[in-house]
């Protein structure tokens, strides 16, 4: 049974719309050759079920374009880059989110207003007459590009770069410009950072040397290195690093060399003297780091600096005390000369009255002297004149210049030098001597004459104290006692020792109770040792006695000194 | 020639010690070496005659306490001292401790020998001087004041009252003093007594 009641077709499902519009279609022809009244109902049902469809399928196409224009806006909004809109006088009419955060404002505040606001004082200006200069169309010209600044809102200002296309809208009086805005600050900073990077490397005075370590080729110097290597601007770069190492004054351990290991020790520092081409030499003290760079792999930073000024005053200094230690040494022997004096006198009057016998006996013509007899005189003169040209040996080597140069010697020998010195003193003035050592073939790398001066010095200190304080017991002990990397040797003597609380006087210059001393002699001697890299110091009285000790670095091993 | 050819030799150095002894010996001198004061000092009496020739720098005691300890012990033997060095304090002690002489190494055999020789010349009359003295020490204490008495002026008969005994025993002490002393008239006894002896307790 057909009802005459339309039905609610905005009410019905797509799938519903679709089978009424079927089964209305079907009774249109159904009863058209009846021509039962009904046609016009059912055309009329059919026009209403075809308006719902149509109305469905505007408003689905409605929310597409709805939807679509929200996606364009959203890339719009959020694009990584800036976009702006204005017109010929510079107004804002459109911009887009990250634009708007690139002034630091709300999108509401900015449209309407000039851009120009929002740009630092100076740029208003550039920015109207790049809006004039932009072409219309899309266009890729770099004279279209603006860099400008932002003003300055407290948070800081940021570095934004303007490319422009010209518009004119249909229906428009005028164009209007669009903008695409770089925020180039990160870039703008990165270059400054470049341009210091690279004014420090050019105004250092410290010279840096970038090397590979594959093939082991400059790739980078500063014009500091170039001038301290002798070379122009430039020059060094691309070269081998053999350029430099040939130029090395003594031979030994090349860059190469000291670059060479698996593993060092970072960062390998060295010094070194080098000659430049127009045969000036320069000493440089050179510091090496390794790092992995992106395009050239690892490579070695070097960082050198001229110390020849340094070397200059060390070689000077070492020079200048050499010479002083020299002064006082030949001061030394004035205060040992009289007891020498005798020491040597002594052997040359044996020898006086030997040979005078020995002529006596020859001359004789009464009986011919026994052959045994002379040559007994003979062997006495032979032992004296030895003992006489020992002590001068002793003592020429003492007052000689000194080459400034060490070598390993053993403690025990220079022990021994300079008791053949002290010899006739100690014994003139009653002084036993004990000197004792257990190690006689413990070496020191030294100055031999530097270090018996020092060891002089001391025992003659030692026996003018107990002179002085006229000690009935006089004896000097001599220790030499290995500890590790360095020796103690201590001189202990009996005498009335120090009085409490000088001890670091001791060491200045012209301190001295000596009538006869300039009282360099302590100081002088601690320098000499300081110069060997050992201390010298006031040691513990425990005997009561002065005991005064030093230390020496040890020579490595037997026959280090051939090295 | 002296009378007495001893020499003392204290040197500690062996080799010049015996190198010493050597110019001595054949110089014809006998020499007694030493090689130290104390050695020496234990066979030294007031009878040692000859001369010392020591050196000044010894071990134990020096040369100049040697001859201090011999002044003191009244054995004036002529001391010959040898020395280094500048040692112009020591020597200048020496000599007015009546060293003979204080001589710098190194010493000549010739000065050596010059100042050996000089040495035991003043021994000789060093010697001489003693026995004289001894002579004087034998004479009876009558003897010695009546000697005394002579040579200060005294007549026989002056001496006689004044030392109250008579005028023949005055003359007899007196003949015994000239006998005795080996003199023979009043000129050497005065010459006697005013070198050898110095005080005579009356």
């Amino acid at each position: 049974m057909a009802s005459n009641k339309t039905p609610d077709y905005i009410a019905m499902s797509d799938g519903e719309l679709y089978d009424s519009l079927d089964a209305v279609t079907q009774r249109c022809e159904e009863e058209r050759p009846h021509d039962t009244g009904q046609g016009d109902a059912n055309e009329l049902r059919l026009y209403q079920i075809e308006l719902e469809m149509q109305n469905r399928e505007l408003s689905t196409a409605a929310a597409v374009l709805e939807e679509s224009r929200s996606h364009y806006a959203e890339l719009y909004d959020y694009a990584p880059v800036g976009y702006v809109t204005v017109d010929r006088t510079g107004t804002i009419l459109d911009i887009n989110l990250t634009a708007a955060s690139m002034f630091g404002r709300e999108r509401r505040q900015l449209v309407g207003r000039p851009l120009s606001l929002y740009l630092a004082q100076g740029n208003a200006q550039e920015l109207l007459s790049f809006l004039r200069k932009i072409p219309d169309g899309v266009q890729s010209d770099r004279s279209a590009q603006l860099e400008v600044q932002t003003r300055d809102q407290g948070y800081g200002t940021r570095d934004l770069r303007f490319l422009g296309v010209t518009r004119t809208l249909p229906g428009a009086e005028f164009p209007e410009r669009r903008l695409v805005i770089y925020d180039i600050t990160d870039e703008k900073l990165h270059q400054e950072n470049l341009r210091l990077h690279s004014l420090i490397m050019e105004n250092m005075r410290e010279g840096v040397l970038l090397l590979r370590q594959s093939d082991r080729v400059i790739i980078e110097t500063n014009p500091a290195c170039d001038r301290m290597h002798g070379y122009a601007a430039g020059e060094l770069k691309g070269q081998s690093l053999i350029a430099l190492d040939s130029c090395k004054v003594q031979a030994g351990r090349t860059m190469l060399d000291r670059l060479q290991p698996l593993a060092p020790v970072l960062p390998l520092e060295w010094e070194e003297e080098y000659q430049r081409r127009d045969g000036s030499r320069f000493w440089c003290e050179a510091s090496a780091y390794s790092f992995a760079h992106k395009k050239y792999g690892d490579v070695w930073l070097i960082v050198q600096r001229d110390v020849t000024e340094r070397h200059r005053v060390q070689q000077q200094s070492r020079e200048r005390q050499a010479a002083l230690a020299h002064v006082t040494r030949i001061n030394t022997v004035g205060e040992l000369a009289a007891s020498l004096a005798h020491e040597l006198t002594q052997p040359l009057m044996t020898v006086e009255h030997v040979n005078h016998a020995a002529i006596a006996l020859l001359q004789q013509s009464s009986a011919p002297p026994q052959q045994q007899e002379v040559l007994e005189l003979l062997h006495t003169t032979e032992r004296q004149l030895q003992r006489a040209s020992e002590i001068i040996f002793h003592m020429r080597k003492f007052i000689r210049y000194g080459e400034l140069e060490t070598r390993s010697v053993t403690v025990a020998e220079l022990i021994e030098a300079s008791l053949a010195l002290t010899y006739p003193l100690l014994r003139d003035n009653r002084v036993s001597i004990e000197n004792k050592n257990d190690t006689p073939q413990l070496r020191v790398m030294v100055e031999p004459v530097q270090v018996e001066q020092v060891l002089v010095n001391l025992l003659s200190n030692s026996v003018q104290a107990m002179k002085k304080a006229n000690s009935p017991q006089r004896h000097i002990d001599i220790a030499v006692d290995p500890q590790g990397a360095e020796v103690k040797i201590s001189i202990r003597d009996s005498g009335p020792g120090l009085p409490p609380g000088i001890n670091e006087q001791l060491f200045d210059v012209l301190q001295t109770d000596k009538e006869d001393g300039v009282g360099m002699g302590l100081a002088i001697s601690r320098s000499l040792i300081q110069g060997h890299g050992g201390r010298l110091w006031a040691g513990e009285q425990t005997s009561g006695g002065a005991c005064f000790c030093f230390t020496l670095p040890v020579a490595a091993r037997e026959g280090d000194a051939d090295e | 020639m002296s009378k007495c050819q001893n020499i003392y030799l204290v040197d500690d150095d062996e080799d010049l010690r015996l190198a010493i002894k050597t110019t001595l010996s054949m110089a014809g001198y006998k020499v007694y070496d030493f090689a130290s004061a104390e050695a020496f000092l234990e066979v030294v009496d007031e009878g040692t005659c000859g001369c010392l020739v020591t050196d000044l720098r010894l071990p134990g005691i020096s040369g100049l306490v040697l001859q201090q300890q011999l002044n003191e012990r009244h054995i004036n033997i002529p001391v010959v001292i040898i020395t280094g060095y500048g040692e112009v304090n020591d020597s200048v002690r020496a000599i007015k401790a009546g060293a003979v002489n204080f001589m710098e190494k190194p010493v000549s055999p010739t000065a050596l020998l010059e100042q050996v020789a000089e040495a035991l010349r003043l021994d000789d009359s060093r010697q001489e001087y003693l026995a004289m003295q001894a002579r004087f020490d034998d004479l009876s204490p009558r003897e010695k004041a009546v000697a005394t008495l002579v040579v200060a002026g005294k007549t026989n008969k002056q001496i006689a009252q004044e030392l109250q005994i008579s005028y023949r025993t005055v003359e007899k002490y007196r003949a015994g003093a000239m006998l005795k002393l080996g003199l023979e008239n009043v000129v050497e006894l005065s010459h006697f007594v005013h070198r050898y002896v110095h005080a005579v307790t009356i």
